[in-house]
């Protein structure tokens, strides 16, 4: 039963690693056209090199998962501390507030915020791509450093305090560094969200600044060139490796600041 | 306050849009422009005035259904097997492994499918290795391509949530039933099914409602025949520019979407008091 | 060092009154324990006058200075919580130099103080040690030594012997009274062992439902409670109603005798007897203690050996139960069905209202 159980994953698993195999085949294929057999090469990611707008609209990405990391990670956070430790009247609904972005279809999101950004004057572009990553990144990070602050224990704080720490100094040296791990995940988190994401980024982009999925897509309407292959190989490398990280910091955040 | 920045940033950028959008699915057009604004309830009985959209809509609903219940069939025994058969490490590492394709870029996972499912391309490619003289392969295009690409990349969705219920199954459980003589369907049909029910419920939520909105894999792995309530939507804005239209079809869509939450909330309780 | 004043604490959550109008005060110097059951309302007191949170009306006092409204940072106190809360990404060094540092006592000033406080809990040498390799008589320790190396004004602990096992906390008690001893520090004990709180305190307040019931020395209390919760809660007792007479309380086993002040003739009065007061002769033997006070017959019921002593159940005329505890001197034992006479003096007879 056990065996078969395993065999069953393992073909699962190939399931859904095969175009994944197939994308990084290609990536080293000389063929243009993705003819087989393959013939390894590395021209796509010379060509790479020289791809204006894929680079400049990985540049983007990267940038805009940088800032979104950062904001969504400060945003959520304070949102979460005050969600967790304080007690007010609709703590429940403001909760369920953070749902939408994550249950409501992305596309009916994106292009609710075209049409308000544009109607405002907000426009499209790099800082409505901005907004609209941090937005969908704060729920994200809020559920993920919540349940780590719910296992730092409250007398903690209320020890340091007792010892002369003024709240804002027992958040720093007790609370935070416990914290910590949770945070960072979540930003870890945040990042790959934003640097994955397409529906919203398509709607906001503007002609000449969007991001990479963005790019990929109108690269596959138009007929697509093999270069997308290989720096979409280098962002699966990139975000493996992020995802190792996260994974490792969500095993140690569980097993710190619980007595 | 602590809280303002996050829902500050919230406001402006989820509920404001969407408060705009449900003022502009009420418009004739789009408010930009010299002419006054004249309200209407037309996009709204969009059905009624355009009676393929009944056909697209259903067509999402299919895809939908298919979709999740393909990921049901396919992702249960795959959560199964990784809660029961597998420990310790080589279970972190497959779960790892399932959760990873989250993050490539969806995009570059379905124009890989297209290069496996087109003419020329690695099934057909593999056929011909096997049977030289068989006529050319592709299933590109088509319904199945459409589904075989939603459900590669929902599937994990449902591992993951049916993974969370079975891991917590006690061994107990299944060891009562089976010192009262129960075999393994019994157990599984009594015992197994009905304790990962929630897990079943809540990954076919995360799988069908973002399904019945899609557009990129109706699109790039349909072709001509990809028309769904998301390609129908995304034309809207970005090539009709009929707003005001797109909006009102959104929202019909996320009407439906909340009537699928509502409900799935109620339907576990019943099916679990029969 | 000063005493600590409760003046009048009205504390209510949701509309129910969890301390109501109560006012002790804990002697500059002693060891005073809070005794209750659970939701009498003693640690809310304890953390009120640490200043975790504040009261609805009343006062807080150290000595002259009235410190209601004085934030907890500011406040000088040492608390040792239930779960000891130790700082777990900090060594013990580190955790008990923390009040210290925050006095602006660093470096090697800093390093004298911690290794004193580690000394007097009898860790010394376990500077570097993080908190998850202590086990819990350890953590508690620590606990301690952080509290007390800031000299605060109150040293307050919160039920801190709970969590250990019964032989550890034993030797805890021990301990802690030592240290109190040694550091001289006004102590304020939450418990709801009775046996802790008599065998450790300088003082006893009994609460009940957010209300002091009584408040005195163990001995006091235990000798001469005052109401039924008060000798039921502090000890085991033996009550016996009726009404009042110039000479003793009528009951239904006979006129009882006390030489506490009697309610007015008539009134219904009440009084209390401690188990280990009452003394068991067979009916009819010879050294029956014909003067004594008082005497009441009943039949045994059921002995229960305990090693060191035995507590006899009986049952009186009017089927009420009567608990003796006696201890295993002779091997007398007494059997179910023997009728026997019961004997105290009037001294150990306690008035008590209800």
């Amino acid at each position: 039963m056990t065996a078969l159980g395993r065999t069953y994953l393992l073909a699962i698993l190939a399931f859904l690693y095969l175009p994944i195999a197939v994308m990084i085949a290609m990536a080293f294929n000389n063929s243009e056209l993705y003819t087989l057999p393959i013939e390894p090469s590395t021209r796509w990611f010379i060509r790479l090199a020289s791809d204006q707008p894929l680079l400049s609209a990985s540049r983007n990405s990267l940038l805009i998962a940088c800032a979104t990391s950062i904001i969504a990670t400060l945003v959520g956070a304070m949102a979460a501390l005050a969600l967790e430790r304080k007690q007010f009247r609709g703590r429940t609904l403001l909760r369920l507030l953070l749902l939408p972005p994550i249950a409501i279809p992305w596309l009916i999101i994106g292009t609710a915020m075209l049409v308000f950004f544009f109607w405002t004057g907000i426009g499209r572009g790099l800082h409505a791509l901005l907004i609209g990553h941090v937005a969908l990144a704060i729920p994200y990070v809020v559920f993920i450093v919540g349940p780590g602050l719910q296992t730092i224990r409250v007398d903690l704080e209320e020890a340091a305090m007792s010892l002369g720490s003024t709240p804002m100094h027992a958040f720093f040296t007790v609370t935070l560094p416990l914290w910590l791990p949770s945070v960072i995940a979540a930003a870890l988190f945040a990042f790959a969200v934003s640097l994955d994401q397409f529906v919203i980024s398509y709607f906001l982009s503007a002609p000449g600044v969007s991001t990479l999925p963005v790019e990929i897509y109108s690269s596959i309407r138009k007929g697509f060139t093999p270069e997308i292959n290989a720096i979409s190989t280098i962002f699966l490398a990139v975000s493996s490796v992020l995802i190792l990280i996260f994974a490792q910091l969500s095993n140690l955040g569980s097993r710190r600041g619980s007595r | 306050m602590l809280l303002a920045p996050a829902y500050g940033w919230l406001t402006l950028a989820v509920f404001l849009p969407l408060g705009a959008m449900l003022f502009f699915s009420f418009l004739k057009a789009a408010p930009f422009g010299p002419r006054p604004l004249q309200f209407t309830i037309d996009n709204y009985l969009a059905f009624a005035r355009r009676p393929y959209l009944v056909g697209v809509a259903w067509t999402s609903v299919e895809i939908g259904l298919w979709t999740t219940g393909l990921c049901a069939i396919l992702g249960l025994p795959a959560a199964l097997a990784l809660a029961r058969a597998t420990r310790g490490r080589s279970q972190q590492v497959l779960f790892l492994l399932i959760v990873l394709p989250f993050w490539t870029n969806g995009l570059v996972r379905i124009f890989s499918w297209t290069m496996v499912l087109r003419e020329g391309g690695v099934l057909d490619y593999a056929l011909h290795l096997v049977a030289p003289s068989a006529p050319t392969f592709s299933l590109l295009y088509s319904f199945p391509a459409i589904i075989i690409g939603l459900v590669h990349a929902y599937l994990p969705y449902m591992i993951l949530t049916c993974y969370l219920s079975a891991a917590a199954i006690d061994d107990a459980y299944i060891e009562a039933a089976r010192s009262l003589g129960a075999r393994a369907p019994i157990i599984f049909a009594k015992v197994v099914l009905p304790l990962c029910l929630p897990g079943l419920i809540s990954g076919s939520i995360l799988i069908f409602v973002p399904v019945i909105g899609s557009f990129m894999e109706p699109r790039i792995l349909g072709g001509r025949i990809g028309v769904t309530m998301g390609t129908i939507i995304e034309d809207q804005f970005v090539q009709a520019f009929n707003w005001p239209l797109g909006a009102a079809l959104s929202f019909t869509m996320l009407g439906a979407v909340l009537l699928v939450f509502a409900l799935a909330r109620g339907f576990p309780r019943r099916l679990l008091s029969a | 060092m000063v005493p600590v004043e409760a003046r009048s604490i009205n504390k209510l959550y949701s509309g129910a009154r969890v301390l109501d109008r109560v006012s002790v005060t804990f002697g500059s110097g002693l060891l005073t324990s809070l005794l209750g059951p659970s939701g009498s309302g003693k640690t809310t007191l304890l953390r009120i006058i640490g200043g975790f949170i504040a009261p609805d009306e009343g006062e807080i006092r150290f000595g002259d200075e009235n410190v209601t409204s004085v934030p907890l940072w500011k406040r000088k106190v040492g608390m040792v919580f239930q779960s000891y809360a130790l700082f777990p990404h900090m060594t013990v060094a580190e955790n008990v130099a923390f009040g210290v540092n925050r006095r602006g006592i660093r470096g090697e000033a800093a390093r004298k103080e911690t290794a004193r406080a580690l000394e007097l809990v009898r860790l010394g040498g376990f500077e570097q040690r993080k908190p998850k390799e202590l086990s819990g008589g350890q953590q508690q320790r620590v606990a301690l030594a952080r509290a007390i190396v800031t000299q605060p004004r109150v040293l307050l602990l919160d039920e801190p012997l709970s969590a250990l096992d019964r032989r550890l906390r034993q030797d805890m008690q021990i301990e802690l009274r030592r240290i109190h001893r040694e550091s001289g520090l006004t102590t304020i004990f939450v418990t709801h062992d009775q046996e802790e709180a008599l065998t450790l305190s300088d003082s006893v307040a009994i609460l009940d439902r957010g209300r002091i019931v009584q408040e005195g020395a163990p001995a006091d209390i235990y000798e001469r409670p005052r109401t039924r919760f008060a000798a039921s809660f502090l000890g085991d007792a033996n009550f016996f109603t009726g009404r009042a007479t110039p000479e003793g309380v009528e009951t239904a086993v006979g006129l009882l005798r006390s030489s506490d002040p009697l309610p007015p003739a008539g009134a219904p009065a009440t009084i209390a007897v401690r188990p280990e007061k009452l003394r068991i002769f067979p009916i009819g033997a010879a050294g029956t203690d014909a003067r004594a006070d008082n005497m009441v017959a009943a039949v045994v019921v059921e002995t229960v050996y305990a090693g060191a002593v035995s507590t006899v159940l009986l049952e009186s005329a009017d089927n009420a139960s009567i608990r003796v505890l006696t201890q295993n001197r002779e091997a007398t034992a007494h059997a179910p069905g023997e009728n026997v006479v019961l004997s105290w003096s009037a001294t150990h007879s306690v008035v008590i209202q209800d």
